[in-house]
């Protein structure tokens, strides 16, 4: 019986960052903020933007109620909450009172109006858990960071992202080949894309060749100066890209 | 917990709107790339698609060199527009897959070197998005990888319950439901249509679903 035979421990490795190992707590936190939150928003060349045309207005009506009931029948009641600990089950009681629902709706209003992201929201809790199947743990890069957001907020930030998502597609900005992060174009939608593609070539007796390539450090590298370029192209009015600029700014975490 | 410390991301993880928003960010290169193929001096049959972080550049020709060159210039247009928008490709992780119905095809390799990558030899299997693709798109791997990963979850669920007594068969449905089907499932969109090869495909799931209904019903 090979099991019940003395296994050995694993040998801990700390965490290498930089070629130098984090052995004091103030390191390792220094260490995971800079590989998981550090920007480097070097300055860019935007000039290839000229060559994609301007979309649509997009016009930005009032938030009625029933935005936010669906935005919360989706959301999971054991999802862990953020700093504030309302969590999901104590909001879904709350939203079904009309009063309480009718101040979430008027915080959301004026929020878009006032341009501003309260500071409230932007309060995160940072959980680092290891990926899952790797050899050895002493890379910052092989764990998963978990941003806990007080829940209040993400509710607002799922009706607005509701509406983008529609309003985007709608008019046009988003590609059709561009899949992910949309709803109806989840894996297996792309993945009945290509085979469709595929098949589609074969018939025209031609073979098909692809090549895939990732993008390194994807989220973290996000720039904010293209991005809030891109806002105004995609046809959102001033009023929604200077809510995002405060959205952006001045957010704060803490690990543990 | 350490002190809170400021994030300067543009776009955050956890946030509901990181997915739209980088859905946003990429959709400008993304129609960049298309115009800047549209424009040169002769048309080449390329096609992009993308999702999230990962990206495809799909070319249909006849002879593998004409198809790989298409895909080394195009691949250079893209590089150069990602570095335009901040972002860096990892030249070591893109991997290049042909699909032939011919039984032995010849597997050629392709040079990036030009664009400060390798040269590129495709795998027999090639992982994307979670599904096993092979050259002939039959997704015998796919289902066999899954129906494996299942039948293993189906032997480990069969020790739960506890000291006195095991599950209710109503449970263990309930549990084959949410836990084994999913991942059994998982891409038959892909291969299951009218007139498709699956019977081997369907011989691997209906093992499954026999096992699973030994183990419900208790019956042996």
């Amino acid at each position: 019986m090979n099991w019940v035979k003395k296994k050995n421990l694993l040998t801990i490795e700390s965490i290498l960052y930089e070629g130098q190992s984090c052995n004091t707590l103030p390191d390792l936190w220094h260490a995971l903020h800079s590989s998981y939150n550090s920007a480097k928003n070097r300055p860019i060349n935007t000039s290839f933007l000229n060559e994609t045309p301007q979309a649509d207005q997009i016009l930005w009506p009032l938030f009625s109620k029933q935005e936010f009931k669906d935005a919360i029948a989706k959301c999971s009641s054991s999802s862990t909450p953020g700093l504030d600990h309302i969590s999901w089950r104590h909001l879904k009681s709350l939203i079904t009172n009309d009063r309480y629902l009718q101040k979430i709706v008027q915080i959301a209003n004026v929020c878009i109006d006032l341009e501003f992201w309260p500071s409230h929201f932007k309060l995160s809790n940072t959980v680092v858990i290891p990926k899952p199947n790797k050899n050895n743990y002493n890379s910052p890069k092989l764990f998963q960071p978990i941003v806990l957001l007080n829940t209040t907020g993400k509710l607002i930030e799922k009706a607005i992202s509701n509406r983008l998502q529609f309003q985007l597609s709608a008019n046009g900005f988003i590609d059709s080949h561009q899949f992910g992060g949309i709803q109806q174009r989840s894996t297996t939608d792309a993945g009945i894309y290509l085979t469709c593609l595929i098949r589609a070539g074969w018939l025209r007796q031609c073979h098909m060749s692809v090549l895939a390539f990732d993008i390194a450090q994807f989220f973290p590298s996000l720039n904010y100066q293209f991005l809030s370029l891109c806002l105004k192209k995609a046809g959102l009015n001033t009023n929604i890209v200077w809510f995002f600029n405060s959205y952006h700014s001045n957010r704060s975490t803490s690990y543990s | 917990m350490s002190p809170p410390s400021n994030v300067n991301v543009s776009i955050g993880q956890g946030s509901a709107l990181s997915p739209i928003l980088s859905a946003l960010y990429l959709a400008p290169i993304i129609k960049t790339f298309k115009k800047r193929i549209k424009n040169l001096n002769k048309e080449i049959p390329i096609d992009i698609l993308s999702f999230v972080d990962d990206r495809l550049l799909i070319s249909q020709e006849k002879s593998y060199s004409l198809s790989n060159s298409f895909l080394l210039c195009s691949y250079n247009i893209i590089s150069k527009i990602f570095i335009n928008a901040d972002l860096v490709i990892e030249h070591n992780k893109t991997e290049l897959f042909h699909f032939i119905r011919a039984c032995h095809p010849p597997n050629p390799s392709i040079d990036l070197s030009s664009v400060g990558g390798s040269v590129i030899s495709p795998k027999p299997i090639w992982w994307y998005l979670g599904f096993y693709f092979d050259h002939r798109l039959n997704f015998n791997y796919h289902t066999h990888f899954y129906a494996t990963k299942c039948l293993s979850t189906l032997s480990a669920m069969k020790m739960l319950g506890n000291s006195s007594r095991g599950l209710l068969p109503i449970q263990k449905r309930l549990l084959y439901r949410t836990c084994i089907l999913p991942i059994a499932l998982y891409g038959f969109q892909l291969w299951f249509f009218k007139g498709a090869p699956i019977i081997k495909n369907i011989t691997k799931l209906k093992k499954i679903q026999q096992r699973a209904a030994l183990w419900i019903t208790g019956a042996f």
